[in-house]
């Protein structure tokens, strides 16, 4: 199938690896991770500790799909994910759905959402040509919508009470925007970020 | 929705789609090059066998094929294809009609409420989706003119099936609520 990464690919940004994660990367820095509210309204979850033998069937979840991949994103010379990317991919219509979160907290406003999703989209829209991508975002989640609409995304639906609270039932908004590859490439460079903290 | 179950309207039937009921209609619409394009589909008369292995691959996929049939003569006019996400309780559904015999607006103005009923009551499906591609016009005249809310445009979502473009997508939604039939 055209428009698929290859086997045991990897994308590299000016700090980061990002690449598949395998069972060998579960580990106890990310048992916390699913105690975090924003990790925890991204994913639709409830909080909870995710444990190690969880995260290894979370993470199996993912094994052998060619469409559907879930990234770590690892700093040089770690190799401990601070966040992921989920990524489907539809390459019949060169389109890509990606959702994403810093798991470890300390590294959120420090630019590395923002460098890893700029290797993230080079990757697919300047090596595998794909044309578009969307991502799915809460309402409330303020931040990624201000990430989002700064890189030149724009919102494209808004989705009435269109996904279900896995803990209460209650019905939720979703937002759905969109890039094109042609306007990514324009905004690349442009979009306006915060100052860069100090690595953690 | 079981593969025995049969929902009713004034004039029509609507019957979940075994791969023994493929209908020489079937064949016959994807040939019919105004519908393929409405569809953005490639118009490939496709044979018996492609379409019952089409209907098992959609079965076998979770998905839902429902026919819609005339109750007098079961002609078939029609098909519903439908996507359930029971995590969210949501159907995402697509339609076809006949229309070189029937009016698509008149045919689903009387089974969609059927159906979505039908996903309220017994599946207890909360909401209804339509992703319409926009080379479909009749399709989205209809939710346009039936209650559905046009949550937003997708620019440029799909591939045309024909030319190197690509097609917007309107995204409708339908808050299943008021269809539920009463429960005592």
């Amino acid at each position: 199938m055209n428009g698929l990464p290859p086997p045991g690919f990897s994308i590299e940004s000016e700090n980061f690896i990002i690449r598949p994660l395998g069972r060998a990367d579960a580990t106890p820095a990310m048992e916390a991770w699913t105690e975090d509210e924003v990790v925890v309204e991204m994913l639709n979850t409830t909080p909870r500790r995710w444990t190690v033998a969880e995260q290894v069937a979370y993470i199996s979840r993912y094994d052998g799909k060619r469409t559907r991949y879930l990234l770590g994103i690892f700093p040089k010379a770690e190799s401990t994910p601070i966040g992921f990317f989920i990524v489907r991919l539809r390459p019949h219509d060169q389109l890509m759905l990606v959702t994403h979160a810093l798991g470890r907290k300390e590294w959120r406003g420090s630019g590395a959402s923002r460098e890893a999703s700029i290797a993230i989209f080079d990757f697919f829209f300047n090596k595998l040509s794909y044309a578009k991508a969307k991502a799915n975002v809460r309402p409330d989640n303020r931040a990624m919508q201000w990430l989002l609409l700064n890189g030149g995304w724009r919102v494209e639906a808004r989705l009435q009470k269109h996904l279900r609270r896995s803990s209460t039932g209650e019905r939720m908004d979703m937002l759905v925007f969109g890039i094109l590859a042609d306007d990514w490439r324009v905004n690349r460079d442009l979009a306006k970020t915060v100052r860069r903290r100090a690595k953690p | 929705m079981s593969q025995t179950k049969e929902l009713q309207t004034k004039r029509f039937s609507l019957r979940p789609i075994t791969p023994d009921m493929v209908s020489d209609n079937w064949i016959r619409w994807t040939g019919d090059p105004v519908l393929m394009s409405q569809m953005n589909a490639r118009v490939v008369k496709l044979s018996r066998a492609d379409l019952q292995r089409y209907v098992v691959a959609v079965w076998k996929s979770k998905r839902m094929i429902i026919g819609i049939y005339a109750r007098t003569g079961a002609d078939h006019i029609g098909i519903y294809e439908v996507a359930v996400d029971p995590r969210n309780a949501n159907i995402t559904l697509d339609a076809l009609v006949d229309q070189q015999r029937y009016v698509l607006p008149n045919v689903l103005a009387e089974t969609d409420p059927v159906l979505l009923r039908f996903f309220a009551g017994d599946q207890r499906i909360e909401k209804a989706i339509a992703q319409v591609v926009e080379t479909n016009a009749p399709l989205i005249s209809h939710y346009e003119a039936t209650g559905w809310v046009k949550e937003g445009v997708l620019r440029q979502e799909v591939h045309a099936a024909s030319g190197n473009r690509r097609l917007d997508v309107v995204q409708f939604g339908r808050i299943l609520a008021s269809e539920q039939p009463e429960r005592t």
